[in-house]
């Protein structure tokens, strides 16, 4: 009786695992099926004949296609931005030693933690007090900083591995502190700051909370061209839309893998060579 | 917040002065925190403090400060809001931890290495999905013409009803959550040894018994600072509520929202920011800190 | 070869502290061109704080460094001119052996020779010639050890620092690299301060060995001379085994020697080293358990003195015999020598003898 019951609980707890893995996945590839459905409009699921024509409709859709040159050029811009700031500040924190230096940690991981609502208003506030009217300059300032601590953590986290005796050992070789970062620490936090510049162009990429108080029609990203037309006009260019996007995080997933591998994002590691 | 250090210093105290190098490199960016991310939060308090004039855009002129705009918690609707907010997100986030809890727990238990590398890789690919694509996959499943939807309507259920809404914004939570919080967590269940489970078991324990005397009372602290870190990214949402609540749903970043968008209402928009804020900090601060303590010491 | 008319390394009055914790107590050293100096001592005696001091990791509080002439106590780490080799090699994971070694030759502006030539024949003297284009992560600690030590010998610095080098390798590997180590160091002729725990590694590398404990030196000399004369109970004991008596000055030796009287009654004679200590004072005696030998059938002229005891326990390894005697009067003595055809039983009467040069002493602390 009671190998029964053990039984029937491990059952179910098997049966709990494979429904929530269902539930992660079934409802996207739903939406990417429904994205080829060759009726013109929205219609129960199956679709009985398939199509690409959302994906035509996509692609001519203005509103769409502006949304996603802006949100490319932007995400690209915000990454080149903070993975400067972001790299020079995670090894600038790791060479310096003052009483400061865990507040200033602090506010540069508060991104983290603080809800984006809270970022977006408060530079939206901000940004017009500094006299800054451009969207995509306002867009590209919030998008700095909310990609800004993942590129310090990634890079701290490589950083910390790599130990203090190497460095000594390229200074004790006649190398400057600057040529010791610039031929020694760099090339070794190569992982760090791939899985930064990745991390950071997916948050700016996909960003609605931040970009919705501080875009304008001309700087509005891809997003939150979406999440308006969620809103308004709920069709399945949007599940065409989706399948894009699916499509650049799985060239994102890839491009991790095959520069670093999947497992190095689960703590410090060296170099794969 | 902590960031991984080295404990050994690296670069020793110089009387030549060469502290400037590491100065030049975190300059930029202090700079640039200073005034975009320290800024925002104080002008966003000062904006809370001042009055709102209807028909305005923003607050009005030479306004004094007051705390009138946080008096719009003390009204019924918006408590509402508050205890909405905060109820949904802790099912979420505890329908997310014991599912999650589950799902690692059996990933770590895996024996194939390849299995269960390509188990955590699915989990990593979906912590990169857009929370866009997540939304819209959820109303479209769970919605009139979706398959679930349909299935549950022929059930009986009311798809327009709150109820079905709020449990379609748990869903959409779930989706979310579930990915992160299992990474999180297979971390937990990596570092608790299976022996424990199995010397239970070779005592004569039930299966069911064993796993909760030994795996899950190892791994409460994971689990409950995991339930903190998923219960306050539910609390500041803003995409999930915004699509799936269909307007019947609103958290306090939809609220701030409103006010900021629907009616310029900037500084009530920014005293409702500031209690979200305060929500936000005080779910990691104040339950992370006081019962996770605790917590720590019985486990 | 050892040119002592260049002195160059020269510590003087080297003092560091951490806040109320003195790590370092006025150090004095000297080193002659072509020397190599063993800093030996137990954990947190302050080697490696010195060691650090010399390369500029660590700025002293007070005290002066001067490498070949050139007071470099102000300097910064690449300004010194000086090579060092890390106890885990710190070998750069991303560059190639040949590159990890040409990142010295680049810069510190070696210019003596082709960056290429010098490469291969520093390759060649650390026996790592097929080993050129390698990376790090494909060599075993060995081969790495090697490689750090070419590195630092690349750009020929006046000054070679070694932390604790072999310390991260087996004990196999570990006496062969000893001796391959001081081999190569010679060759190039190069003044070398090494940091060890070990005093077997020290002994066999070094031409010197300064002692320190608790941020002092406290002996300095030749290997075997510390060995042989250890000038206090703490550097006999650290650099081997020591049996230790009790006795009492009963006379002064018209030749020189001082005759002492042991707590059981019997008497030895101890040569003399320096100002013979006072008639009836206290003596602390030590004699290394080797220096004792069975003297029944032993036929050696120099034994001037004779203890009896009984065989208590009888331990033999491959190479050696360990015996422990209790004297008459309680004392135990450890006596090791070489796996003769005879061992004593457990529980016979043996006389152990010793030369009066054998042992060492100095007056015993509040007698």
């Amino acid at each position: 009786m009671r190998r029964l019951l053990d039984g029937l609980w491990g059952a179910f707890g098997g049966l709990t695992v494979i429904l929530s893995v269902a539930f992660l996945l079934l409802p996207i590839a739903i939406a990417v099926m429904m994205s080829f459905d060759a009726r013109t409009f929205l219609g129960a699921f199956p679709p009985q004949a398939f199509s690409w024509h959302w994906y035509q409709r996509f692609i001519d859709e203005p509103l769409y296609m502006h949304g996603l040159r802006n949100s490319l050029l932007l995400a690209s811009l915000s990454t080149l931005l903070s993975v400067g700031l972001g790299v020079a500040a995670a090894i600038g924190l790791h060479k310096a030693r003052f009483r400061g230096r865990q507040l200033l940690v602090s506010i540069f991981l508060a991104p983290l933690v603080v809800p984006a609502v809270v970022i977006g208003f408060g530079l939206l506030v901000t940004l017009s007090a500094l006299g800054v009217v451009s969207g995509m300059g306002k867009l590209l300032i919030a998008h700095g900083v909310i990609t800004l601590p993942y590129v310090i953590r990634s890079v701290t986290a490589t950083l910390a591995g790599l130990g203090p005796s190497l460095e000594e050992a390229a200074m004790s070789l006649g190398a400057s502190p600057w040529t010791v970062i610039r031929t020694v620490v760099l090339p070794l936090c190569r992982p760090g700051i791939v899985v930064g510049a990745v991390l950071a162009f997916t948050v700016s990429f996909d960003d609605v909370s931040v970009g919705i108080f501080l875009a304008d029609p001309e700087s509005t990203t891809l997003p939150l061209a979406l999440v308006s037309m969620m809103r308004s006009n709920f069709d399945l260019t949007i599940a065409a839309a989706s399948t894009a996007m699916i499509a650049v995080s799985c060239i994102a997933l890839v491009l991790v893998e095959w520069l670093i591998g999947v497992d190095r994002l689960f703590g410090t590691g060296t170099t794969k060579r | 917040m902590e960031l991984a250090v080295s404990s050994r210093p690296c670069a020793p105290p110089r009387r030549g002065g060469r502290p400037l190098l590491p100065v030049a490199l975190l300059l930029p960016a202090s700079v640039a925190a200073l005034l975009f991310i320290c800024g925002p939060l104080l002008v966003l308090a000062w904006q809370s403090l001042l009055e709102h004039v209807p028909g305005q855009v923003g607050a009005a002129a030479d306004s004094p400060l007051s705390y009138r705009n946080y008096l719009l918690f003390t009204s019924p609707s918006y408590l509402n809001f508050l205890w909405g907010t905060l109820r949904i997100s802790a099912c979420a986030a505890l329908a997310a931890v014991l599912l999650s809890g589950l799902i690692a727990y059996r990933i770590t238990r895996i024996r194939s290495g390849w299995a269960r590398k390509a188990l955590i890789g699915l989990m990593l690919g979906l912590t990169f999905l857009s929370v866009l694509v997540r939304v819209y996959a959820i109303s479209l499943t769970f919605g009139v013409g979706g398959p679930a939807g349909a299935f549950l309507r022929s059930l009986g259920v009311a798809l327009g009803s709150r109820e079905y809404i709020e449990c379609v914004v748990i869903l959409g939570f779930l989706h979310f959550l579930l990915p992160i919080v299992t990474l999180i967590l297979i971390g937990t269940f990596q570092g608790i040894s299976g022996s424990y489970y199995e010397a239970a078991r070779s005592l004569g324990v039930a299966s069911w018994r064993a796993h909760l005397d030994t795996t899950v009372r190892l791994a409460l602290p994971g689990l409950y600072s995991a339930f903190i870190v998923a219960f306050s990214l539910a609390a500041s949402s803003f995409v999930i509520p915004l699509v799936l609540g269909q307007g019947k749903v609103l958290f306090l970043a939809n609220l701030a929202y409103v006010r900021f968008g629907e009616m310029a209402d900037y500084p009530g928009g920014a005293a409702v920011s500031i209690v979200l804020l305060a929500v936000s900090l005080a779910i990691v601060g104040l339950l992370g800190k006081l019962l996770g303590n605790r917590l720590g010491r019985s486990a | 070869m050892i040119d002592s008319s260049i002195v160059a390394l020269s510590l003087s009055g080297i003092s560091k502290g951490y806040g109320n914790i003195g790590v370092l107590h006025g150090i004095d050293m000297d080193l002659h061109q072509g020397e190599i100096v063993a800093l030996l001592g137990p954990s947190g005696c302050g080697k490696t704080t010195t060691l650090r001091a010399i390369g500029g990791f660590v700025a002293p509080d007070s005290g002066r460094i001067r490498i070949k002439g050139q007071d470099v106590t102000r300097l910064a780490v690449p300004e010194r001119d000086f090579g060092i080799v890390f106890q885990d090699y710190a070998l750069f994971p991303h560059l190639t052996v040949a590159e990890n070694i040409r990142y010295g030759l680049k810069h510190r502006r070696y210019r003596a020779r082709p960056h290429a030539e010098r490469v291969d024949e520093l390759l060649r003297l650390v026996r790592m010639e097929a080993f050129a284009d390698r990376y790090p992560a494909q060599l075993s600690g060995g081969q790495k050890q090697r490689v750090a030590l070419a590195r630092a010998l690349g750009p020929n610095p006046a000054v070679l620092l070694l932390d604790e080098p072999l310390s991260a390798l087996d004990a196999s590997v570990r006496g062969k690299l000893q001796v391959e180590l001081r081999q190569v160091l010679r060759e190039v002729g190069i003044t070398t301060v090494i940091v060890t725990h070990d005093h077997e590694e020290a002994a066999v590398v070094a031409d010197r060995i300064v002692l320190m404990h608790e941020g002092r030196i406290i002996q300095d000399g030749p290997p075997l001379g510390i060995y042989d004369r250890p000038r206090s109970r703490f550097c006999a004991e650290f650099l081997g085994e020591v049996n230790w008596l009790a006795g009492r000055v009963v006379a002064h030796r018209d030749d020189g020697p001082v005759e002492a009287e042991l707590g059981n009654g019997q008497r030895i004679v101890l040569a003399a080293r320096g100002p013979r200590p006072a008639l009836g004072s206290a003596l602390e005696i030590g004699i290394r358990p080797e220096r004792l030998a069975l003297a029944d059938d032993a036929v050696r002229p120099a034994i001037r003195n004779r203890v009896e005891g009984r065989v208590d326990r009888v331990q033999a390894n491959r190479t050696n015999v360990e015996l422990c005697v209790a004297l008459d009067g309680g004392q135990s003595l450890m006596v090791t020598h070489r796996r003769d055809e005879r061992v004593p039983a457990v529980g016979s009467r043996v006389v152990l003898g010793f030369g009066g040069d054998d042992a060492f002493y100095w007056p015993a602390e509040g007698a």
